[in-house]
């Protein structure tokens, strides 16, 4: 226990779990017991997380109330240990969390409702980029464009749920308009993206939805259309590529033709 | 071993303050006179928003990038993706003053989001000065190294804290990062005694002072001090203050809140309070040395 790498890890299980006898008696007892010495740090960890975890899902805590939230959070933060420093990064599986939990087996769209917290947050701190214009594509040949790969912007963020997730955050959020909430409402796709200073979002169709999905998967322009065609509904391909620059969605183009590399 | 870029502010800059997110769009509007602002760097490994705003506040203000996550006291070594990104970020804002603790933060791949307490050995000595190392040559500059708090002590420690510090100034030629707050905690928690303490920290790599206050806590029914940055700083640090003042003195000062965070004019007063204390004690200082 005295090697610093055993002392870490055992320390580490003490801080996540509870402590092993060795490690307690490498602690000096002067007055107050090792265990309550531990337990501070014990402490520490469990109530800053669970407040990140308030910080990043504030909309899913009213939803269950705090102190659901709290046992919840507390039972996260203890099997899913943060595995980065940044805590606005903490809280990639909770809304999955959520969805385990037998308790809110009737509230289906509560982890729908994390998820749309959990997007907006990822894109309000995504990677900056510069959106492409129109200019951008000027040198463009026609027949280029089928084989084009379009990169989304860090930013744009797909959801997708069959809940009304966006109506039932908006109703609750501080940073919206509190509208009529329709909580029969049908399936929620949409768009998120960091405009700026500021979160946007707009609605998709389901034949968008999957254009879009297949661009963030690296698929060429033509396979994406594909993809959208496959919804069985109709798709303007040259509308959605025009919603896509006007709104600053797109970031690069990566192509292996010669008008390729990348932005 | 080669000279590293030096990691300081003009000697007697004015005092600085912690910048946190819900006074940012206050502190651009204002511009208010602090000697340099410092950020966790944690808080700013993003785009949107917030790291454009410190980017403009780059060009008004010395900036000093406080890492909390590098965790220079991992046996497992430093986490290299993670310096990689507090790495562009201090090229980003070419920062006066960089910094760490003399701690660790994790283990097995666990984050522990806190500032976990060392054993002070010659194992654990050879291990935060490889990191430290490691830190400085990527980010080619030299690092502050901040005391901790410590709510527990380990038993085989066998080096006093301030000699760890100054020999991981010789190992590494890394700065210290004097906390007056931290070394208060640990005075009232276990006893140490702390003029006894700042005359064991080498004075030349002296940097930076902190400021904070902390929140009195029980454990096992008894009083102790936990370092939550949550309070004004209280008489008995201000005292520590300007003996640190006297002993330090081309160290700069910085105002530190994290939680129950006051208005922004609050930790100005601080910072206002702390450069008049510290005039008076560098005062105080000259005095003694002509009638002496």
């Amino acid at each position: 226990m005295h090697n610093l790498l055993e002392l870490q890890t055992a320390f580490a299980g003490a801080v996540l779990r509870a402590p092993e006898p060795a490690l307690l008696r490498t602690i000096v007892d002067d007055g107050i017991a090792a265990e309550a010495r531990l337990a501070i740090y014990r402490n520490h960890y469990r109530i800053t997380l669970e407040e990140a975890l308030a910080a990043t899902f504030p909309v899913t805590r009213q939803l269950v109330g705090s102190a659901f939230f709290a046992t919840a959070a507390e039972r996260f933060v203890s099997v899913t240990p943060p595995t980065a420093p940044c805590l606005f990064e903490y809280g990639a599986g909770f809304a999955a969390f959520l969805a385990s939990l037998p308790e809110l087996a009737s509230y289906r769209f509560v982890p729908g409702v994390a998820r749309l917290e959990w997007g907006f947050n990822l894109a309000y701190h995504s990677a900056d980029h510069r959106p492409l214009a129109a200019a951008d594509f000027a040198a463009l040949a026609a027949d280029a464009y089928a084989g084009l790969r379009l990169r989304l912007a860090p930013s744009a963020i797909l959801f997708a749920s069959r809940h009304p997730a966006l109506a039932i955050w908006q109703a609750h959020s501080e940073a919206a308009d509190v509208g009529a909430m329709r909580m029969d409402g049908g399936p929620c796709r949409l768009l998120l993206l960091r405009q700026d200073e500021a979160l946007g979002w707009r609605e998709l169709d389901a034949a968008e939805l999957a254009f879009l999905a297949a661009l963030r998967r690296g698929r060429t322009l033509e396979q994406a259309h594909a993809a959208a065609l496959r919804c069985e509904m109709p798709f303007d391909l040259t509308a959605a590529f025009g919603r896509l620059l006007a709104e600053g969605s797109l970031a690069g183009i990566d192509s292996p033709a010669e008008t390729g590399g990348s932005q | 071993m080669r000279p590293l870029a030096t990691s300081s502010l003009p000697a007697r800059a004015s005092a600085g303050i912690g910048l946190r997110d819900p006074h940012r769009v206050e502190v651009e509007e204002r511009r208010p006179p602090v000697g340099f602002l410092e950020v966790h760097a944690e808080n700013y490994l993003c785009g949107g928003p917030r790291g454009r705003a410190l980017e403009r506040l780059a060009g008004d203000y010395p900036l000093s990038v406080h890492a909390v996550g590098l965790s220079l006291g991992s046996a497992a070594g430093i986490d290299v993706r993670h310096l990689e990104r507090v790495a562009a970020l201090v090229d980003r804002l070419a920062p006066a003053l960089v910094s760490e603790h003399l701690s660790w933060s994790g283990a097995a791949n666990a984050y522990l989001n806190d500032l976990l307490p060392l054993p002070y050995t010659e194992e654990a000595l050879a291990i935060v000065a490889r990191n430290i190392d490691r830190v400085q040559s990527r980010l080619a500059r030299r690092i502050l190294v901040e005391n901790p708090s410590v709510y527990l002590r380990f038993g085989h420690s066998t080096i006093p804290e301030p000699e760890f510090l100054a020999e991981l100034v010789s190992r590494t030629d890394c700065g210290i990062l004097f906390d007056v707050n931290n070394l208060y905690v640990n005075q009232r928690n276990h006893g140490l005694d702390p003029l006894d303490y700042m005359r064991g920290l080498p004075a030349a790599a002296v940097g930076e002072l902190h400021l904070a206050g902390h929140h009195v806590n029980d454990a096992d029914g008894r009083a102790i001090l936990i370092d939550d940055h949550g309070a004004p700083v209280c008489a008995a640090v201000w005292r520590l203050y300007a003996q640190a003042v006297r002993r330090f003195p081309e160290a700069s000062t910085l105002i530190e809140w994290d939680c129950r965070l006051p208005p922004l004019a609050e930790l100005l007063a601080e910072a206002a309070e702390a450069d008049f204390r510290r005039a008076q004690a560098l005062a105080a200082e000259n005095s003694d040395a002509q009638s002496a």
